[in-house]
This record gives C-alpha cells, sequence and structure tokens, in this order.
C-alpha cells in the first residue's frame, strides 16, 4: 500500500509515539491558561506528533516507488550490545572485563577484522582504561571481578 | 574602549596554561576528526562531553569549541587533497579543490583555504566580540513572551533551513521536545513519562541523549560506509598563491567572510548553509562562471571562509540569548548546564570572564589552527591511514567510561544505547537529528517562558500578539516556515536531498 514503505513505517511509528504521549498526558492535570499544568504541553505536542505522523505516512501512498533500506544487524548488535554488555559487567566483573568485552564485541562490528587484533587491542584498552580512570582520574570502580582473593 | 578592556580579561583568562593547553587540544582534535571522514565535530563533541565535566566551565568550553572550528580548516584537507569531505561543510569545497590538486595546485588551494579561514574566523570573533554585548543589553529587556516566541523563530529556522524534508523536519522538533518534557515537572511535581523508573525524575540528560543519538548513531554509520581502500595523495605543489591567484582570491574571501559572519546568526544554518551560499554567490561573481568545477580559486577561498567566519558567530545566539542555532552549540549549551550555568544574557554579566576567555581563545585557537594545517599537512593526510576498526572500539569505550562516569549510573549507559538505536533508525529513516536535538535543549525552556508569559498575562493569549518584538519574531517565524513552502526552496531541498554528505 506504501510506495515509499520507509517514510510510510516512520510516518506511523511517529503517529504511534504521539498518539502513546497523549494517551499518558491524560492523567496530567492540563490546568487553566493563567496557570498551566504539567499536561498541557504534551497535550499539544502528542496530538501534533501524531497529526505530523498520519500525514508522513498518507504522503508515502503516493510519489515514486521507493525501495527500504537495508538495516544492517552487525554494527548495530556489536556496538549497542557492546555498551549494553558493558554497563551489566562493570559493578560486578570490574572494569578491566568489562571495558575488554565492550572491545572485543565492538570489534566484532566489521566483518574481517581479525580476532587476535581485536584480542590485543582488548586488553590494551582495558589497562589503559583502568589507568586513565581509576587510577588517574580516581573513579570509583572495582578493576577486577568480585570475589577474587586479591581484592 | 570598553572592549579592549574586555579582551584584556579575557586573554588574561585564555592564556592561562590549563586553557591554553585546553585550546591546542581542542584545536588539534577538531583536525584531526576534519581530516579523518566519518566522525564529524558533532558527534566526537557528543562524545567528549561526559569527559568534559571534570573541567572548569570554561575549559571545557574552550575545548570544545576548538574541535567546532578546528574540524571546519581539518574538512578541508581532505576535500582538496582527496576529493573527500572529511565533514559535511566541506563538500562545497570538493568541487574546486580536488580539480587544483588535479592540475598539482593542491599547496595553492590548502594555503588559500587555511589563510582564508584564518581571516575569516579571526573577522567572525571580531564581529562576536563587538556585537554579543550589544545584543545582550537588548536581550536583558527580554521578557518571557518575547522568549518563547524567539524559541518558535529559532526552531522554524531549524526546521526551514538547510533541512531535507519540511514534515520530517517538524516531526523530529516535535519529538525532541516531547523527550525534554521527561522528567519530573518542576512547577507541580508531577513525574511525566518516567515510566515508574527513578532515574528518569530528572529528566534525560543532554549528554546521554547526544552521545546515543550522535556519537553512538555516527559510529554505526562509520561501520557500514567504513572505506577499505588507502587513497591515492596528489602530490601538494608550492604553498603560496602566486599573483594572480591572489587577486582572485582576497575578494572572494572577503565575500565569504561576510556573507558567513552573516548567515552564521541564523538559527538552523549551521556551517554547510554558507559554505553552499558563498560559492553561488562566487559563481555569480566571476566573469568567466564555467571556470567553477574545473578548478577555480574563488570556489575554495570563498566557502572556505564563509564557513569558518559562521562557525564564530554561530556563537552569538547561544551566549547572548542562549538559543541555540545549530546542533553545536545544543551541546555547548548541555556542556554548560552540566555545570550549573545557564547561558543567556546574564552569563556575560555575571560572568565576563567565561565569555571573554572564550572569545580570546578563538583568536589564540585560529592561529594555532594556521601552525597545525599549513606545515603539518603532509601529516594529517598520512593519518587518513589509521584503520578506522582500531579507532572506533577505543573511542567506544572512553565515551561509556564518560558516561558512567558523569553520575556513576549504568542506567545512563542503557539509555543511551537505547537513543543510538533511536538515532540509527532516524538516520536510516532520512530524518534529520539535529532539529530533535534543538527541541529537546529548548523543550523544558519553552515550557518554563510559556508558563510564565500566560502567568503574567493573566491567561490571555494574545499576549503574543500585543508585545511588538514578540509579534515580529512570531512573523519572522511564519515567513520562515512560508518560505520554505515555495517552489524555489522545495526545488533548493530535491537539490540538497542528491547531494551526497
Amino acid at each position: 500500500m506504501f510506495h515509499d514503505p520507509r517514510d510510510g513505517l516512520v510516518g506511523l511509528a511517529l503517529a504511534a509515539t504521539g498518539a502513546g504521549a497523549l494517551w499518558i498526558a491524560r492523567r496530567y492535570p492540563a490546568g487553566t491558561a493563567a496557570d498551566l499544568g504539567p499536561g498541557f504541553l504534551p497535550g499539544i505536542l502528542g496530538a501534533l506528533l501524531l497529526l505530523l505522523g498520519l500525514l508522513m505516512a498518507a504522503g508515502a501512498c503516493r510519489g515514486p516507488r521507493t525501495p527500504f533500506p537495508v538495516l544492517q544487524l552487525r554494527p548495530l548488535l556489536a556496538v549497542l550490545g557492546g555498551v549494553v554488555l558493558f554497563g551489566l559487567l562493570l559493578r560486578s566483573a570490574g572494569l578491566l572485563v568489562a571495558s575488554s568485552a565492550l572491545v572485543l564485541l565492538a570489534s566484532a562490528g566489521l566483518r574481517g577484522a581479525g580476532w587476535r587484533v581485536a584480542l590485543i587491542e582488548a586488553v590494551v584498552l582495558g589497562v589503559l582504561a583502568v589507568a586513565v580512570f581509576v587510577h588517574g582520574l580516581g573513579l570509583r570502580l572495582p578493576v577486577w571481578p568480585a570475589g577474587l582473593p586479591w581484592n | 574602549m570598553e572592549l579592549i578592556g574586555h579582551l584584556q580579561l579575557g586573554f588574561a583568562a585564555a592564556a592561562g596554561a590549563q586553557n591554553l593547553l585546553a585550546c591546542f587540544t581542542g584545536a588539534l582534535l577538531g583536525t584531526l576528526i576534519g581530516v579523518l571522514p566519518g566522525l564529524g565535530p558533532v558527534a566526537t563533541i557528543a562524545l567528549l562531553l561526559p569527559l568534559t565535566y571534570g573541567l572548569p566551565p570554561l575549559t571545557a568550553l574552550i575545548m570544545l569549541a576548538g574541535i567546532y572550528y578546528g574540524a571546519q580548516y581539518g574538512g578541508s584537507t581532505t576535500s582538496i587533497l582527496l576529493n573527500l569531505p572529511g565533514e559535511a561543510s566541506s563538500v562545497v569545497t570538493c568541487r574546486d579543490g580536488h580539480p587544483l590538486a588535479k592540475q598539482g595546485r593542491a599547496g595553492t588551494a590548502l594555503a588559500v583555504a587555511a589563510l582564508g579561514s584564518f581571516f575569516a574566523g579571526c573577522v567572525g570573533t571580531l564581529f562576536l566580540a563587538a556585537c554579543a554585548p550589544l545584543l545582550m543589553r537588548f536581550a536583558l529587556d527580554f521578557g518571557p513572551a518575547e522568549y518563547c516566541s524567539l524559541m518558535l523563530f529559532g526552531l522554524s529556522g531549524a526546521v526551514a533551513i538547510a533541512s531535507r524534508s519540511l514534515l520530517k523536519s517538524l516531526a523530529m522538533v516535535v519529538l525532541g521536545l516531547l523527550l525534554g518534557l521527561i522528567g519530573t515537572d518542576a512547577n507541580s511535581g508531577v513525574a511525566r513519562y518516567t515510566f515508574g523508573l527513578r532515574e528518569l525524575d530528572d529528566g534525560v540528560g543532554t549528554t546521554v541523549l547526544a552521545v546515543g543519538v550522535f556519537g553512538f548513531a555516527e559510529l554505526l554509520h562509520g561501520l557500514e560506509h567504513a572505506c577499505r581502500r588507502t587513497p591515492a595523495m596528489r602530490p601538494c605543489g608550492r604553498l603560496w598563491p602566486d599573483r594572480a591567484d591572489t587577486r582572485r582570491a582576497v575578494p572572494a574571501v572577503l565575500r565569504g567572510t561576510a556573507l558567513g559572519t552573516l548567515l552564521g546568526l541564523l538559527p538552523g544554518a549551521g556551517a554547510l548553509l554558507p559554505a553552499f551560499a558563498s560559492y553561488a554567490l562566487e559563481k555569480a561573481c566571476a566573469r568567466d562562471p564555467a571556470r567553477f568545477g574545473q578548478g577555480a580559486i574563488e570556489g575554495v577561498a570563498g566557502p572556505e571562509s564563509a564557513n569558518n567566519a559562521a562557525a564564530q558567530t554561530a556563537f552569538i545566539p547561544m551566549l547572548t540569548l542562549g538559543i541555540p542555532s545549530n546542533a553545536i552549540m545544543a551541546l555547548m549549551i548541555g556542556a554548560l548546564t552540566l555545570h550549573d550555568i545557564q547561558p543567556g544574557p546574564q552569563v556575560i554579566v555575571h560572568d565576563p570572564v567565561l565569555f571573554w576567555g572564550l572569545v580570546a581563545s578563538m583568536w589564540i585557537g585560529n592561529a594555532m589552527l594556521l601552525v597545525l594545517n599549513l606545515p603539518l599537512i603532509g601529516l594529517w593526510v598520512r593519518l587518513l591511514a589509521t584503520p578506522y576498526r582500531l579507532l572506533y572500539p577505543a573511542i567506544l569505550l572512553f565515551c561509556c567510561l564518560g558516561l558512567y562516569a558523569l553520575a556513576n549510573r549504568t542506567g545512563d549507559l542503557y539509555l543511551a544505547a537505547l537513543f543510538g538505536l533511536l538515532g540509527y533508525l532516524l538516520q536510516k529513516s532520512g530524518c534529520e537529528t539535529v532539529p530533535l536535538l534543538l527541541g529537546f535543549v529548548l523543550g523544558p525552556l519553552f515550557e518554563e517562558h510559556l508558563r510564565r508569559a500566560l502567568l503574567l498575562a493573566r491567561g490571555d493569549a494574545s499576549v503574543f500578539l500585543q508585545r511588538p518584538l514578540s509579534l515580529a519574531l512570531l512573523l519572522a517565524a511564519l515567513a520562515l516556515i512560508l518560505g520554505a513552502l515555495s517552489p524555489t526552496a522545495r526545488r533548493a531541498r530535491r537539490q540538497l536531498a542528491t547531494e551526497p554528505v
């Protein structure tokens, strides 16, 4: 149905976001003109986003047929997954392990990047991170995994 | 003469060892990322923002500003030598700069670009120093109604100027405003859109959003387009322009500087629009427009001066009014609010060292850049060979650590990852993220001033039309949007959409 499925989907997603914002905002009091409540601006913005999204989706039903853009999952998972993994490991496994894991996983984002180079970089950057942030800047973070005898 | 006293104050602050180092670091980093394609100044500043938290505000600002104008210099180098715009505003420089390099006159083109940028940077900074206090005095009389209208004007500028799709940019502004409202409402104490998460009670940090939407998303973009070929380097040739080149370049530099100085003030202009406008102007002024695209020195001199002049004057609305005119300025505001400084007219009055120190550092930085760029061009170009696959994990790691260090919260990391996903998807869908950031930064400010304006007017919304300045700003905003809907602007946008950036 969409000539431009990309813009169509984006429009629908934005409209859904606007509708969601509007739905949540109904619980916030709108106040009066002289004393605007917390629900006034969210309500207006939600409605505006809903309208703009629908307009965009409607516009995507006309015009030239456009192919859907390619989404590459590999870099996406490597980089954002790396950030999340870093956050999960940081307090429990310590800075050294978390940093190395982030670098290793992020390096996998490019096809054909040798794992040996990535491993060396992971260790080097992990040590560097500990040196700069824990010893240099005094960030209070565990360096080693919890429960190790030398902690 | 007041100006001289102020500048003395500024230079005294900027010449301190820590600030000189910050200025040099910023200029150097800016040059580097200007040279490296795939990492622009917006992403770099976003990624470095968490790390500036530990610095004094002036030092942080000096370094971030250095990155911005340094990138304008560095971007020209790869455009001329490799036909590879290292940075968006250098796209224009490729057109004539690279043909010049092919003729063996790369050195001349580089020297003209650097000298033109230096001249334009100095003039732009002088303009900033002379103009900002005047505008500031004017802005001190602004009431909440004027501020509201000014913000609407700024946002319409961001939507109307240099955007590819009006509808998408408008939606991005609205989405940004909504994201800006997340957190506890200062007036009523109601927690809005927090989904019960305690981490969101104080709202989403500008840094967290910027790192995700600009930093992570740009790293992802770089990964998808990582080029593995080592580009072929052209010999530089002689550096100094001969007399014929000088005669052509000097008027172009002057015109570009004037144009850039004025266009830099416009909301949403960034550095790309001045460069394009200057190129068009040079072509219109030239006796023989056919030379353009074949290696006309004016086509390098004009746009390079224009983008650098604009890079300096873009600070004026941010420093005097507290309104960002582009993404970089929005990030600067983020950097200042990290230190609990709300940019606006009061800053110049209460914290003159911050303002004049930044202004003075711009001269110092521009001089440093001239030295960094001319003799060391070869070194920068060799850096292009640094494999991206070694670079990006390091950037990512230091950015994550900086993000965590902001508030010692791992929640910020997850949130930034989420915004990274959002930024990636928006980029893929052809939505520009700059209006999103501007909306995000202005959202809470807009609501506050709207409330205050209506409270003072006892709920009478016509106050926005009764105050002359407010009315003028609203009309200007309307004119910008209507102008963007005109057929000429539509055609220009279509052209911009096909332009590789």
